[in-house]
């Protein structure tokens, strides 16, 4: 390149007088980037692996305040169960005004979601309670949990503590 | 001038400035937006469930984590090591506890933690849980005191954890008066898949 360059301008001083700027053709150079190139190659490299993209999410809880003891007086028509069993059916049922509650029905998470949006659009004041046995898996507790935050209904639910009735109710779905 | 001249190859040079301009761009991007793991959650590992539609991020700072591993191990930990020290007396330590009388602790053997079978930080075991529900609260009442600022709990729970255990430390928080938590999920992105 440089010797083209020149061999040209050679050529014109001989022919007429050029301007002063233009006859100085300064040599081009240039900087060899490769080393530079391979740091920044292993900065990003770096960088890249040692990012966490992902930046996991939380789902908010706000427990009652208050004593173990203080009992709130609800409805028996308003409660819905929500049973969990150790195999990890889910077994729903709705309570009855008399104290009593209604056959469970045995649901996937995809109805449980149907169920508790249907009835919590047609009773404002529905109260969920969660009954969860002690051996079932926290990624079904989460799901649950999940299903009931995605319906688009008022999200009253507690947790308690599975007895021996439930045992009994959880066994009509097949335990 | 030789009449047959050596036809020597223009060296070719490929100008590389638009390459780089690139590779830095997204240098800088990456620098930004990274976020150097925790100490603890290279620790002990746990398999964080999926859920859909939670947005909201978790907390940088100010955090107390309670993670749950498979086992049936509580750990709890902040991220202040000034509060670590404080109240475990070493800046590096995490304190643990078993709720479940029946079963044997996971910690015992340090390949249940983690991948590389061995633990940079010390355990402090808890047996008692009115200890356990004390030093809780002296998490608390140390990071106000020495930051300033109250702490934020987050409950990191792995899939195959059992709910008891989770209904343990719920009992637990509930008894210590800390009745707003969070649970730590994952986004769950093959959803569509899944139903």
């Amino acid at each position: 390149m440089a010797s083209v360059e020149q061999a040209n301008s050679g050529g014109e001083n001989r022919g007429r007088k050029k301007n002063k700027w233009q006859q100085r053709k300064r040599i081009g150079f240039h900087i060899d980037m490769t080393p530079y190139v391979d740091v920044i190659m292993l900065l990003l490299t770096f960088f890249i692996m040692t990012s966490t993209l992902n930046q996991p999410q939380v789902m908010q809880i706000n427990l009652p305040k208050g004593d173990e003891n203080t009992t709130v007086k609800v409805d028996m028509g308003n409660v819905v169960f929500i049973r969990v069993s150790e195999k990890g059916n889910i077994g729903l049922s709705k309570g009855k005004s008399d104290g009593t509650e209604e056959q469970p029905i045995k649901v996937n998470l995809e109805q449980l979601n149907q169920y508790i949006e249907k009835w919590g659009t047609q009773n404002k004041d529905m109260i969920m309670i969660l009954k969860f046995h002690r051996k079932a898996k926290y990624d079904l507790m989460i799901s649950v949990l999940d299903e009931i935050n995605r319906a688009a209904i008022e999200k009253r639910y507690s947790f308690s503590k599975m007895e021996e009735p439930d045992f009994k109710v959880l066994e009509a779905i097949g335990g | 001038m030789p009449a047959i001249k050596k036809r020597v190859r223009p060296q070719q040079a490929i100008d590389m400035t638009p390459y780089v301009d690139v590779i830095m761009l997204i240098l800088t991007f990456f620098i930004l937006t990274a976020q150097f793991k925790a100490e603890l959650a290279e620790d002990i590992q746990v398999k964080l469930p999926n859920s859909g539609n939670d947005t909201t991020k978790l907390p940088e700072r100010n955090v107390m984590t309670l993670v749950i591993n498979k086992f049936g191990d509580i750990f709890a930990d902040v991220d202040n090591t000034k509060v670590r020290e404080d109240v475990l007396g070493d800046a590096i330590a995490i304190a643990a506890y078993h709720p479940d009388s029946t079963s044997q602790p996971g910690w015992l053997n340090p390949a249940n933690l983690n991948d590389k079978g061995t633990m940079k930080r010390p355990i402090i075991t808890f047996k008692d849980r009115e200890k356990f529900k004390k030093l809780l609260i002296d998490f608390r009442l140390s990071s106000k005191s020495n930051v300033g600022k109250d702490l934020r709990i987050v409950v990191k729970g792995d899939k195959d954890a059992d709910i008891g255990t989770v209904q343990d430390l719920m009992d637990i928080l509930k008894e210590t008066k800390n009745t707003r938590f969070s649970f730590v999920t994952d986004l769950e992105t093959d959803e569509k898949e899944k139903k």
